[in-house]
């Protein structure tokens, strides 16, 4: 590993670092002459990280590089040049979005943009594009006792239409970091990423935060459809079978590839669910909250 | 005789009470009740509408004059959404 890195166009006397990823079945190397800027990607994703006695493959599914010379950082897919910033964070950002696009692209499983909790087994899939909730009820939903398995993606295994464990850091925007001392008690302020619209969000792993609560792969029992609306009261409205079929497709990625391979494991999954909803995230959190265990509970009272 | 068949590239899934019916050409999803399910399930190209009234009638407690609107209101909407083929 201590050797001079000969891509051309990357010039780097330092010592060349490796850090290895197994995510599900795919294999990351990600090499850098900067051991902080690795272990600042490592904190992305630590549940993927791979320890030294897991078997990796000869050759890796994928290769990154990030370079660093005068406070300017080059980074590489594959040996090719993808972008220089002399932003740091910047670079850290596009980084996590790069590795971790590219592997959702060759994962295995039909991939929904969903977060899921569990209790006692059962699912709690909250379907949803980013920035209606789902962090944030995920996060709420686990301190009052419920199992993380995903606060942003859902993988779905097609044979046992079980939802997989995958925790990546959460990304937690200010309104969500006042709500929840426990964050509050741990993140770093000043370590914070602006995104566009130079709104600024943390990255923080369940694990830091309630590390006794991860969850086991298993099936959905509920999917809820949230809508953020802070000026109504919070509210459930059940909904079919087949509209939640029709809403979940809209989640889906890969759905204008696979349509109809989506369909198919989409309508198993839904048929095996208990109950579908859509869910008003209004102004009160606790209520709603108090909403989703309620139609959980119910079937343990 | 006008028999009644589901074009080919229309394929459907039953999801509970209703059906979700997928049509290729046009890329699109349609959701259906129970008795629009029925209805299309019958869409086999073996059944004309008075067949379908027989059928139905066993099932739904209605009239066979309400059932036979019924029947037109729902295959006017499966043609208007190009989901059968015509078959004389």
């Amino acid at each position: 590993m201590n050797k001079k890195c000969e891509v051309i166009g990357i010039e780097s006397d330092k010592e060349i670092i490796s850090h290895y990823y197994r995510f599900f079945n795919i294999d990351i190397l990600l090499k850098s002459d900067s051991i902080d800027i690795l272990n600042k990607i490592r904190g992305f994703f630590p549940h993927f990280y791979a320890r030294l006695d897991i078997d990796l493959k000869k050759n890796p599914d994928h290769t990154y590089q990030i370079y660093s010379k005068n406070n300017n950082f080059k980074f590489y897919d594959n040996d090719n040049f993808v972008y220089a910033t002399d932003n740091l964070k910047n670079l850290l950002m596009n980084a996590e979005f790069t590795i971790f696009d590219n592997v959702v692209k060759q994962l295995d499983y039909v991939v929904l943009h969903a977060a899921m909790v569990s209790f006692k087994n059962d699912g709690i899939l909250f379907a949803g594009l980013p920035r209606i909730g789902k962090t944030t009820l995920t996060i709420g939903l686990v301190k009052r006792g419920f199992r993380y398995l995903t606060d942003d993606l859902a993988l779905i295994d097609e044979k046992t239409l079980k939802i997989m464990l995958f925790p990546k850091a959460m990304s937690i925007r200010e309104k969500t970091m006042e709500i929840f001392d426990e964050i509050k008690g741990k993140i770093d302020r000043d370590d914070y990423y602006l995104e566009s619209g130079q709104n600024k969000k943390w990255f923080m792993n369940i694990q830091d935060i309630f590390p006794d609560f991860i969850g086991e792969p298993c099936n959905v029992g509920y999917i809820l459809f949230p809508t953020l609306d802070l000026e109504r009261e919070p509210e459930l409205v059940e909904i079919s079978k087949a509209q939640a079929v029709i809403e979940l497709m809209k989640f889906s990625f890969r759905v204008n590839i696979e349509f109809e391979k989506t369909l198919d494991i989409l309508t198993k999954l839904v048929e095996c669910t208990k109950g579908c909803y859509t869910l008003s995230v209004g102004k009160d959190l606790e209520k709603t909250l108090r909403l989703v265990e309620r139609i959980v509970f119910e079937r343990y009272e | 005789m006008r028999l009644l068949v589901r074009k080919k590239d229309v394929k459907w899934r039953n999801v509970g009470n209703e059906v979700i019916i997928y049509n290729k050409l046009s890329q699109k999803v349609h959701v259906f009740n129970k008795t629009a399910m029925d209805i299309w399930i019958l869409c086999d190209g073996h059944n004309e509408i008075e067949n379908m009234i027989d059928v139905l009638q066993a099932r739904y407690d209605i009239s066979r004059d309400e059932l036979k609107a019924d029947i037109i209101e729902a295959i006017n909407t499966f043609e208007k959404l190009q989901l059968l083929e015509k078959n004389e």
